[in-house]
């Protein structure tokens, strides 16, 4: 049996190689955090050597290793600037989830190939009226025979011109008595006749995509989770998008950078460092309760939460202590190899994505500490 | 009444083994025991200061029956860091005395030309670059101060080293640690207890938007706390543990309004405690730093 920590140095090795490979190509640097950026050619090579999914079934392309590894290979994936939207989305988030939720039939026919690098899945959950209030979402599938007819408008879609598949939150029963209640999940090929796509370029550097959903065909049987009971698999989504322990390596790199260009480590920097520790435990808090299949909402927001805010401390006390130098983005001068400038410029970000700040804390406090809603 | 279990008791393995989660809840259940047989009917433990005062909490009863039980061997037998922390939690639950975790390193602390639970007599211990140098307490004449940690200056600290300086560090942090994650554990839980019982614009405060929001900040910083506290906290851990008990307290002190500003709640204790835990636990991890001159 291999160790953990045998295992996080051969994926610290994996994570530097890799790094090195991809760091000539323009496209792969200075996105801003690893979340901001894609790589096909990365996703492949992590899929060929087998570090997607460790901890999934042998038999579904994973080595059946605990959730933790997993949540240590993506903490070395973080700290060495990996391209890594693509990977959360389609491993991290949508894989898990598949894993729990999806029909054996399409479990098995989509977790293979995520498991060998060669499907990236983009997650279609915002629209223009829906974003955190998710339960607003307006964009429809009718059952026609054996398929459904999805129509609407996504938004603030990440690496959806990378993606092959597109994981899709949609309305399939517009009179249900409570918006949640008529909501499902489908999954759908990108390559399907209706998809087109807008790119919005972001402050992080990366891009987000709108994307145009009409009277596009999914099969039936492509359902995640039952019918209309979609509120439930999305619930269990955001819980696992929420836990993101590359977050807790991209702090820790560039605690590094910092401690370098000042060739010394003031208390502020150990204090991020015990935050990053704290930050760490909450997200393996919160990864063991998933695996578990037990209440995970309030561990994961706490998670999510709190590595949030430390990614925005650790920009704010990086750009205080080394001053304008802080923001060179590119070249020698550079923190980094411009790492702290570019988590400066996503860190804005950081408490938006997955889930804004104030959604986590209202989840903290109803379902974790018994608030009234 | 339990008798308390004394450390060595709590020890079912051989002892070069490392004790496990087990043993570290069963001292740390020990202490529990031990704080709430020395609290008052209104299970706490007794507060001396008031504005202005200058006193100590250092409470000699309390100090024996942990000493008993095998408190001070955490600061001297390396195998048993793990227990630290949740049982110096178990103090800060109970917003007892800091001068337990101070004794780890040997002696009354002194930092930045100042003592805490200085006895006459005693022997005084400061960290300084990696070592911890020791003198004799002369009489301390305490000063006013914000929390009742029997503050005193002290000056002319150029004594011989104590030894195993290393390790006593290394307890004294996972200590400080633990009691910070106590300390904000048990302000969390009191103003739970307030914002689910206090009513306003017709319902409990735990339904306004706004409380919830702080109270789960509250929250995160605290569970991170106790997370720490099961994974040997070092120094990294305590700058990062003052701070956040620090907003953690601050945070519940708010929602309970101007009942947690009188003197007639505890949670102002740990509001003191916490910001004075913090300075001082900043300026012993800058001084062991400092580099020796």
């Amino acid at each position: 049996m291999v160790s953990l920590s045998e295992i996080t140095s051969d994926a610290d090795r994996f994570a530097a190689r890799l790094a090195a490979q991809l760091c000539d190509d323009p496209a792969n640097r200075f996105q801003g955090m690893p979340s901001d950026g894609d790589s096909r050619l990365g996703y492949e090579v992590m899929g060929r050597e087998g570090w997607i999914g460790p901890h999934w079934p042998v038999a579904l392309g994973g080595r059946g290793l605990d959730p933790l590894v997993t949540l240590a290979v993506e903490e070395r994936f973080g700290y060495h600037w990996l391209p890594l939207s693509g990977y959360l989305l389609s491993v991290k988030t949508i894989g898990n989830v598949l894993l729990g939720h999806a029909s054996d039939s399409l479990a098995e026919r989509l977790l293979p190939e995520i498991a060998a690098g060669r499907l990236v899945f983009c997650q279609g959950f915002s629209e223009p009226e829906a974003g955190s209030d998710l339960a607003a979402l307006r964009t429809t599938a009718r059952l026609d025979g054996d398929r459904y007819i999805v129509s609407g408008h996504k938004l603030w879609t990440s690496s959806a011109a990378l993606a092959d598949w597109i994981y899709l939150a949609v309305r399939t029963d517009p009179d249900a008595s409570r918006p949640h209640r008529g909501i499902s999940v489908l999954v759908a090929d990108m390559r399907s006749p209706g998809i087109e796509l807008r790119e919005i370029e972001t402050v992080g550097g990366g891009a987000l995509y709108e994307v145009f959903l009409t009277d596009v065909e999914v099969p039936a049987d492509q359902l995640v989770g039952e019918p209309n009971g979609g509120w439930r698999v999305l619930m269990s989504t955001l819980d696992h998008e929420r836990v993101t322990s590359e977050k807790v390596g991209v702090v820790l790199r560039v605690l590094d950078d910092i401690e370098a260009a000042l060739g010394r480590a003031p208390l502020e920097l150990r204090r991020l460092r015990g935050e990053a520790e704290a930050a760490r435990l909450l997200g393996r808090r919160a990864a063991c309760l998933l695996a578990e299949g037990r209440p995970a909402a309030a561990a994961a927001s706490m998670a999510k939460l709190s590595i949030s805010l430390l990614v925005r401390r650790t920009a704010e006390t990086g750009t205080r202590l080394l001053g304008p130098r802080a923001l060179i983005e590119r070249g020698p001068d550079s923190i980094g190899e411009g790492r702290l400038a570019a988590l400066t410029r996503a860190s804005a970000g950081s408490t938006v994505a997955g889930g804004a700040a104030e959604i986590q804390r209202r989840v903290i406090a109803r379902q974790g500490l018994g608030c009234a809603a | 009444m339990t008798r308390p279990v004394a450390l060595a008791a709590t020890r079912s393995a051989p002892l070069h083994t490392p004790p496990g989660p087990d043993e570290a809840r069963q001292f740390a259940h020990t202490v529990r025991a031990i704080v709430a047989r020395h609290a008052r009917p209104d299970r706490r433990l007794p507060d001396p200061w008031r504005p202005g005062a200058a006193v100590s909490d250092a409470d000699a009863a309390l100090d024996d029956a942990l000493r008993e039980a095998g408190w001070d061997e955490l600061g001297t037998d390396v195998q048993l860091l793990p227990l630290a922390a949740p049982a110096a939690a178990e103090l800060g639950r109970a917003f007892a005395t800091l001068a337990p975790v101070d004794r780890l390193l040997g002696g009354a602390l002194c930092v930045d030309g100042l003592a805490r639970y200085a006895e006459e007599g005693g022997e005084l211990v400061e960290p300084r670059a990696g070592l911890l140098l020791r003198a004799s307490v002369g009489r301390p004449e305490l000063l006013p101060y914000t929390d009742a940690l029997g503050v005193c200056t002290v000056s002319g600290l150029r004594e011989p080293e104590l030894p195993a300086a290393g390790p006593r560090m290394a307890a004294w942090c996972a200590a400080s640690t633990g009691y910070l994650a106590g300390l904000a554990e048990e302000s969390l839980r009191l103003a739970l207890e307030h914002a689910r019982s206090r009513h306003a614009f017709g319902g409990p405060l735990t339904a306004l938007e706004p409380v919830q929001q702080s109270l789960a900040d509250a929250a995160t910083l605290v569970d991170g706390l106790t997370l720490l506290t099961g994974a040997q906290p070092g120094a990294d851990a305590l700058a990062h543990a003052g701070e956040a008990a620090e907003r953690a307290v601050a945070i519940c002190m708010q929602v309970t309004g101007a009942l947690g500003f009188t003197l007639e709640l505890p949670l102002q204790r740990a509001y003191r405690r916490g910001r004075s835990a913090r300075s001082w636990a900043d300026a012993v991890l800058a001084a062991w730093e400092r580099p020796a001159r």
